[in-house]
């Protein structure tokens, strides 16, 4: 073991910005390490420890010729599908979304036939009212035993901003002298 | 098959700028335009689909769904999230999922239970016969009897190439899960896909 005297520059660099990978650590990025995946950073420290760990080299080595092979024959499953299963898929597909276009076409069709009639039905209810005109009718002023009689309304239709209301004259009221309405 | 609605030539890639532009043709009412999006992904869709269900009546029923879904929802498609592949791989998987969960008995071959050699998929069993040494059959196989997430993981890395970012936006998962999950899949396979020969995987491998 050497003392921190003899170090490079490097080692002391090394020390100060890598954390220490574990076999552990090693042996988890192996799979990103296997397919070059790794930051070059890390791909250094592994290939470091690969170097000095035969139990994670082995490991390494194990890994690559799994995936050495799993590479030659993975892509093989499912090849060699005829053309005319293909062509029959894709007739199912355009089948299936010609049928949810019909489906959608004919919803709003009949949403829309709802909603017109929903129209004319209120159209029609409303028209007969409507043609009658609004007459206003007398108000008149209840006496309690049945009978009513006209209560005369008298207002001005040329000038209905100017009314303002006058309270009635009371008989005992009257200002005393020198009042005014100044605080 | 299909026309190309943009007139170019087709590639097997993922060519974003071209999917894009049959997006945007498709939106725009252009019919031809989803032929061609079928034409471009359907290969490689049904090839995940079969990887995972390892069966082809499934893998053509959720293929399927998967185009019918994807084309009636184009409009949430958000390319600044993600490729139109791995969209349409999202919306695959999950299909799958539901899949396994209603067929789960049938994905367990009962050589399996019992110990015996591996058995061949079972919507291939004629041919299967004569290929039960290839390495072919022993891979689906051998996927057949990982964990639907283990397999999904190594389809996904191997039979499709995505990357570790991709696999976990697909999965749904963080990307240190997608990792440890090929791992894991890499351990349970080694039992199982070692004793292929050598020089058969060398053929395959100058294939």
């Amino acid at each position: 073991m050497s003392t921190l005297g003899e170090m490079t520059a490097d080692s002391v660099e090394d020390m100060t910005t890598e954390p220490i990978m574990t076999c552990r650590d090693v042996q988890r990025a192996l799979p990103a390490y296997l397919h070059r995946e790794l930051p070059p950073s890390q791909r250094g420290q592994v290939a470091r420890h690969l170097a000095g760990c035969v139990r994670c080299d082995a490991h390494y080595q194990a890994q690559r010729e799994i995936a050495r092979r799993l590479e030659a024959t993975v892509p093989l499953i499912g090849r060699g599908t005829e053309a005319g299963r293909f062509e029959l898929m894709w007739r199912g597909i355009a089948a299936q979304i010609a049928a949810r276009r019909r489906q959608i076409s004919m919803t709003s069709l009949m949403t829309s036939g709802a909603a017109l009639m929903v129209v004319l039905l209120l159209a029609l209810a409303w028209a007969p009212t409507a043609s009658q005109a609004w007459v206003p009718t007398q108000p008149t002023a209840f006496h309690g035993d049945g009978r009513s009689t006209p209560v005369a309304v008298a207002y001005s239709s040329e000038d209905t901003s100017s009314a303002t209301l006058t309270p009635p004259l009371q008989s005992n009221y009257a200002p005393a002298v020198g009042a005014t309405d100044e605080p | 098959m299909m026309t190309n609605a943009t007139g170019t030539s087709q590639t097997p890639q993922d060519g974003g700028t071209d999917s894009a532009a049959l997006i945007a043709h498709a939106l725009g009412g252009d019919q031809t335009a989803y032929g061609a999006l079928y034409d471009r992904y359907a290969p490689s869709l049904y090839r995940l689909c079969y990887s995972l269900l390892l069966n082809r009546e499934d893998a053509e029923d959720v293929t399927q769904e998967s185009f019918v879904y994807a084309f009636r929802n184009l409009r949430r498609f958000d390319a600044g999230k993600s490729a139109f592949k791995t969209w349409m791989f999202t919306i695959a998987i999950s299909r799958c999922r539901n899949q396994y969960r209603r067929f789960m008995p049938q994905l367990l071959d009962i050589s399996d239970l019992l110990g015996l050699a591996i058995a061949a998929p079972r919507s291939e069993q004629p041919e299967a016969a004569a290929a039960r040494s290839d390495a072919k059959a022993t891979v689906e196989a051998a996927l057949r009897r990982l964990q639907p997430r283990l397999r999904e993981a190594v389809v996904l890395r191997y039979g499709h190439g995505l990357t570790y970012r991709e696999i976990a936006e697909v999965m749904n998962c963080p990307q240190k899960t997608a990792e440890s999950r090929v791992r894991l899949a890499h351990d349970a396979l080694r039992g199982l896909l070692l004793p292929v020969g050598e020089s058969l995987l060398e053929e395959l491998l100058a294939t």
